[in-house]
């Protein structure tokens, strides 16, 4: 178990710096840069050149890139130009916020997913496991975005029930925030659901056909702690695997769900830097993304060798 | 008239296909005693496995229904059960013994717990005190270093260790019946023979009826104090197990006892098989089943549906061409016994 925390923490290195080149190639490789943001279109040449000298563009494109990975590893991400603020104090401040959105949203997903699917495996061919399998397909069909500005226009601008943009302010009490979150979260959460529902539809179909489900039942042990605790444990390692998979996707999705809602967080701090061509924060975001993408996997690793006694890593 | 611990008469489980309707057990009916072992032999899909999942109704498919008659245990009506007395009647009254044993435990979970959930579904006891007996079982089934083994997973012991567990779960639960559906059929020989003189060696212990279901007909003799031969969803023939094998009656019993491999056997001569494959279960309903490998067939036989018939001595056969007045000449045929 060490071993294994050991060894994907030294392949965090290789994967940085992947990650890390890459960003930086990309960034300076779309046209424009954060001078010509910073000056305007109708800048002096001459002030144009000092900017640029002193923010160190006027160096060679890998004598940045040297400069920029010695500073993070000396733990220096740079100083957003667009918000002049450390880029690492402004990701700590995003990250949590995301985190928010993207785990209620999942959290969602993931109970509602598994109810769903378990009860239309337990019903095979019934009219509810119709009306899920319905389900999984509408919710894989429809986009984030669309269903984002759906629900904007329904239950915010027709209905007037919930608040259309921002996150609301936690001094107005908690119930502020939570109905800035509800529409973020349901629309995070929809396509996420519609994967769980038909992978623990499979799976739960697959499990309950075995046969130590059918000598649980001729030992007269009880049908519910059968489903829930025998098939379901047995049930798990596919939903594990989504369930990391979607992890990751949920931050990519939370870019275009937090844009269209305007929260404040990673997603429309990631927007801006590169519609600012603020290089540090651009760079700097995406790598605390890869970070967290790391770890998850990771832990979606060890929560596999808990349920999975065969599986010793 | 005496009491027996299993009475079932004229079951009949179907399975609605979508090609029809597949007449799994079509009319079946035996008694089963205290402390006697029945042994249910006949080829595959004949329906023994699914007999014994109607009299557990454990029917794995919901496509299979019990649709005509009445099974009876200990005088109880056992269609008649609601969920709850099922569960009861579940391990307690009658267990069951698997085919495969690797696939028969969760794998998920440790044998020690799977063992005190089934002892626990039945009786209010500690999980300290289920654990105890549960190690006490595996020690009486021949487990070595019991209390260890409480902590494996199924994948850490053989199939023959996995049976024996199995057996020892089923002990737990003190039934009056056990079902043994095929439980040596995965395991090789030498664990065979051990596992069913385990076995043997219980039911003496415990006056526990023991359904013994195979197609080896060598298991049989050695288990079994009768027999019952099942073709295509029927009983064809049912004696004790000595008469059967000195005096085979139904033309698919001479079958099945000439293609068992004797020792005196002629080397080199092919051996002795029924031709032909069993009838389409969708397709069955009117006349013998056996008809169209028979050799003996005669026109009735496409007609009456032969019911079994007491010969004396319990020995019953089902077909129309044996009767108490008159007898078939058996062709050929090895002897046995």
């Amino acid at each position: 178990m060490l071993r294994l925390v050991w060894k994907r923490l030294l392949q965090l290195i290789p994967t940085m710096l992947i990650v890390v080149s890459i960003t930086f190639v990309i960034t300076r490789v779309i046209p424009g840069d954060p001078v010509s943001v910073l000056a305007g279109p109708e800048a002096d040449p001459q002030v144009i050149a000092e900017l640029q000298a002193s923010l160190g563009l006027d160096k060679s494109i890998p004598e940045q890139f040297v400069m920029y990975v010695s500073d993070i590893c000396r733990g220096d991400f740079g100083t957003s130009l667009n918000y002049n603020e450390p880029v690492f104090s402004l990701i700590l401040d995003r990250i949590p916020k995301t985190l928010l959105i993207t785990f209620t949203g999942l959290i969602i997903a993931l109970v509602g997913g598994i109810v769903l699917g378990t009860v239309s495996a337990l019903r095979q061919n019934s009219i509810i496991d119709h009306l899920c399998t319905f389900f999984a397909l509408l919710g894989a069909s429809m986009p984030v975005f669309w269903i984002a500005i759906m629900s904007i226009f329904v239950f915010s601008v027709q209905l007037g029930l919930l608040p259309v943009m921002g996150m609301g302010s936690l001094d107005q009490g908690i119930g502020d925030v939570a109905s800035h979150m509800l529409l973020p979260c349901l629309c995070l959460a929809l396509a996420p659901m519609a994967t769980f529902t038909r992978t623990t539809r499979s799976s739960m179909l697959d499990t309950i056909n075995n046969d130590y489900i059918r000598a649980l039942r001729a030992r007269g042990v009880k049908e519910r702690r059968i489903i829930w605790k025998h098939a379901f444990k047995n049930a798990l390692p596919p939903i594990i695997s989504i369930l990391g998979v979607q992890l990751g996707i949920s931050f990519s999705g939370a870019i275009m769900t937090e844009n269209i809602f305007s929260w404040p967080g990673m997603g429309t701090l990631i927007s801006t830097a590169i519609n600012t061509r603020d290089y540090a924060l651009v760079q700097g975001a995406i790598l605390t993304l890869a970070v967290v993408n790391v770890v998850i996997s990771l832990l979606m690793d060890i929560l596999y060798m808990l349920i999975q006694p065969k599986v010793k890593i | 008239m005496d009491k027996h611990l299993v009475e079932v008469k004229n079951l009949r489980t179907y399975f609605y296909t979508a090609s029809g309707i597949s007449k799994a057990v079509d009319g079946v009916s035996f008694t089963v005693d205290e402390g006697e072992t029945l042994g249910i032999v006949g080829e595959s899909g004949c329906g023994k496995s699914v007999m014994s999942a109607s009299i557990m109704r454990l029917l794995a498919s919901k496509a299979g229904k019990i649709v005509d008659g009445t099974v009876h245990f200990n005088g109880a009506d056992v269609r008649a059960l609601n969920e709850n007395q099922l569960r009861e009647f579940r391990g307690k009254d009658v267990a069951m013994i698997f085919q495969d044993p690797m696939t028969t435990l969760d794998p998920v979970f440790k044998i020690g717990d799977q063992m005190v959930e089934a002892i626990q579904a039945h009786e209010n006891i500690t999980k300290e005190e289920a654990r105890r007996i549960s190690a006490e079982a595996l020690g009486k089934v021949g487990i070595p270093d019991p209390e260890k083994r409480l902590n494996s997973y199924p994948f850490e012991l053989s199939g023959g260790m996995c049976q024996r567990v199995a057996i020892a779960m089923v002990l737990c639960g003190k039934p009056k019946l056990i079902i043994a559906d095929e439980p040596t059929t995965a395991l090789d020989v030498t664990m065979q023979a051990q596992i069913l003189k385990l076995m043997k060696q219980l039911q003496t212990e415990s006056h526990t009826a023991i359904m013994l279901i195979t197609h080896n007909l060598g298991v049989v003799w050695e288990m079994c104090d009768r027999v019952m031969v099942m073709y295509a969803g029927r009983v064809v023939e049912q004696a004790a197990v000595k008469e059967l094998y000195s005096n085979p009656m139904h033309p698919y019993t001479w079958g099945l006892m000439d293609s068992m491999p004797a020792l005196n056997d002629t080397p080199k001569e092919p051996m002795s098989t029924i031709e032909g494959m069993p009838p389409d279960l969708r397709l069955v309903g009117k006349g013998c089943n056996f008809r169209d490998r028979c050799k003996y067939a005669q026109p009735q036989c496409a007609e009456v549906v032969p019911e079994p018939v007491d010969l004396g001595n319990g020995h019953c056969v089902a077909c129309l061409l044996q009767t108490r007045e008159h007898r078939l000449e058996r062709e050929g045929g090895k002897r046995h016994g």
